[in-house]
């Protein structure tokens, strides 16, 4: 995300699989951002794989940004998970990624780097985690996260507490923590507005989830005009009160399919369509595809009838442009598989 | 007179992941067909540097054999996973394989028959368990050749506590570090 005046920063990470390359490094050098200088925070929303592979090459490549994680997560047992799997056990991309990136703050800190100014910087509701403002821009902005609420900062705990024991067994976690505890973000660049969902659900409760957010007096103020749409889409992430009470009609919104998941299926993206007609996918799962194997494994697969599913596809880009200053209507341009859900919008 | 064509295909791809050393083909054994069966030598009977360095494009009615002095097994794998379990259902489970032969390739979901796993593997056939799955050709000491397809879990020690409580304390020191100021 750019927050104007060329400075940037990269919420989550996926990695190209041709290059295995982090996505935002090869966007942002493709567009000439010096990364090593203009990227200001590096975020882990949550420790999922699908947020988080190659996330430590972006942060050691940030050389000048902080790197902010969910307050949910007690760092000692982030750290004795990471150390543990990286010395004894089969290694998530989340583990592995989480390992990585203690060596790239650690290198910060032993050159004699402050905390606060390298990270880990904890993220939890209604925490202004960067200020961009003076004489020399000519935007304002702020970062801010709505999330963890304190109400689940005991989750974590126990999850990573179950994929200790799994690491314990030589097993491999398959979470490393609920989606409640994810972070989202809120940003604010001169007269815009945009809301990061993560992977926040949508619960009974006003403690937790959209409702904790929705409910909050320390918010900041403003609708958002721009939303990435939480959990790839899913119902259970989708509260209908946050349309109406963060964002203005019609918002521009973004998916980003999941294909492990099968998200969004169907009915979502009706659902999701029916509250904004400029909704917009990072890809298709429908475009995905099994690779091509030789005869002799080709005709195993089938005598052994396995069924298969691709998990991932081309990925897809969607990049929205517009004026931070004044009234201005987003240029949208898609890219390697991105698609509207909706009636066509003006493309560049 | 040939009593069988003497033709060597390789089924070797340049690009196929070979465990085990490629067949010397110049070690085939030779049999001579112009000599009447009932006086064909065996093996044992020849000279045993008969059984090496025979050219290759030599076409003088003679059957190559697979060399049993040289014979072992071999096994050429066309295709390996590392693939993770997501969950079990009653007579299945299902996995994410990532492609180990060519990384590039985009990980997969399968679905596959429990009956696929070794009967001692079943004990470890749980949630979050890694295992690895080749498929292949397996030469036979015989000669024959069989595709084969083999899934076998990972076994990994049990970590004793002192050894966990050893690696938790490296990693509280790094914790502390991070935390501080």
């Amino acid at each position: 995300m750019h927050l104007g005046d060329g400075d940037w920063i990269v919420v989550d990470s996926c990695v190209e699989r041709k290059t295995a390359r982090p996505i935002a490094l090869e966007y942002l050098e493709k567009i000439g951002v010096d990364v090593a200088s203009q990227v200001r925070l590096v975020i882990a929303t949550h420790w999922h794989d699908d947020h988080i592979r190659g996330l430590s090459a972006v942060l050691a490549a940030a050389k000048n940004a902080k790197f902010v994680t969910s307050a949910a997560h007690s760092l000692q047992d982030l750290t004795r998970l990471a150390v543990l799997s990286g010395d004894f056990a089969p290694q998530s991309s989340a583990t592995r990624e989480y390992h990585n990136i203690i060596q790239v703050l650690l290198n910060r800190r032993q050159v004699g780097e402050r905390r606060d100014s390298v990270g880990p910087i904890k993220a939890n509701a209604n925490k202004k985690l960067l200020t961009l403002s003076g004489r020399n821009r000519t935007v304002d902005s702020e970062v801010f996260a709505l999330s963890p609420s304190d109400g689940v900062l005991n989750l974590a705990e126990a999850e990573l507490r179950n994929a200790l024991t799994a690491m314990k067994s030589g097993r491999r976690p398959v979470r490393l923590a609920p989606n409640q505890i994810c972070v989202v973000l809120w940003l604010q660049v001169g007269s815009l507005n945009a809301l990061l969902g993560a992977d926040l659900e949508h619960v009974s409760g006003t403690t937790e989830g959209w409702q904790a957010i929705i409910k909050s007096d320390e918010r900041p103020n403003g609708l958002a005009g721009f939303f990435k749409v939480p959990h790839h889409g899913s119902d259970n992430a989708d509260c209908p009160e946050s349309w109406t009470t963060l964002m203005p009609p019609g918002p521009v919104a973004i998916v980003t399919p999941y294909s492990p998941s099968r998200l969004p299926r169907e009915v979502d993206i009706a659902r999701l369509s029916f509250r904004t007609d400029q909704l917009f996918l990072t890809s298709d799962l429908a475009k995905y595809s099994l690779p091509r194997r030789v005869n002799p494994v080709e005709k195993t697969l089938r005598e052994l009838s396995v069924k298969r599913r691709a998990l991932m596809g081309q990925m897809g880009h969607v990049q929205l442009r517009c004026s931070a200053v004044g009234p201005d209507e987003p240029r949208v341009t898609l890219t390697n598989g991105a698609t509207r859900c909706a009636v066509p919008l003006r493309y560049a | 007179m040939l009593a069988f064509r003497d033709v060597i295909v390789s089924p070797y791809r340049p690009e196929a992941d070979v465990l085990a050393p490629r067949p010397k083909y110049e070690q085939f054994l030779l049999r001579d067909h112009s000599v009447s069966s009932k006086m064909a030598p065996t093996i044992n009977r020849l000279p045993r540097e008969s059984l090496y360095e025979v050219p290759l494009s030599e076409d003088s009615g003679l059957v190559r054999l697979p060399s049993i002095a040289e014979s072992k097994w071999k096994v050429l794998v066309l295709q390996r996973w590392v693939g993770r379990v997501e969950r079990i259902e009653d007579d299945n489970f299902v996995a994410v394989l990532s492609d180990a032969t060519n990384p590039t390739n985009a990980p997969e979901e399968v679905e596959l028959d429990s009956v696929e796993v070794s009967p001692s593997d079943l004990p470890l056939l749980v949630v979050g368990a890694i295992f690895y799955w080749a498929i292949g050709y397996c030469d036979t000491p015989g000669g024959q050749r069989e595709r084969v397809s083999t899934l076998r879990f990972a076994r990994l020690p049990r970590l004793s506590q002192s050894r966990i409580n050893k690696v938790f304390e490296k990693a509280d020191r790094v914790a502390a570090l991070l935390d501080g100021e």
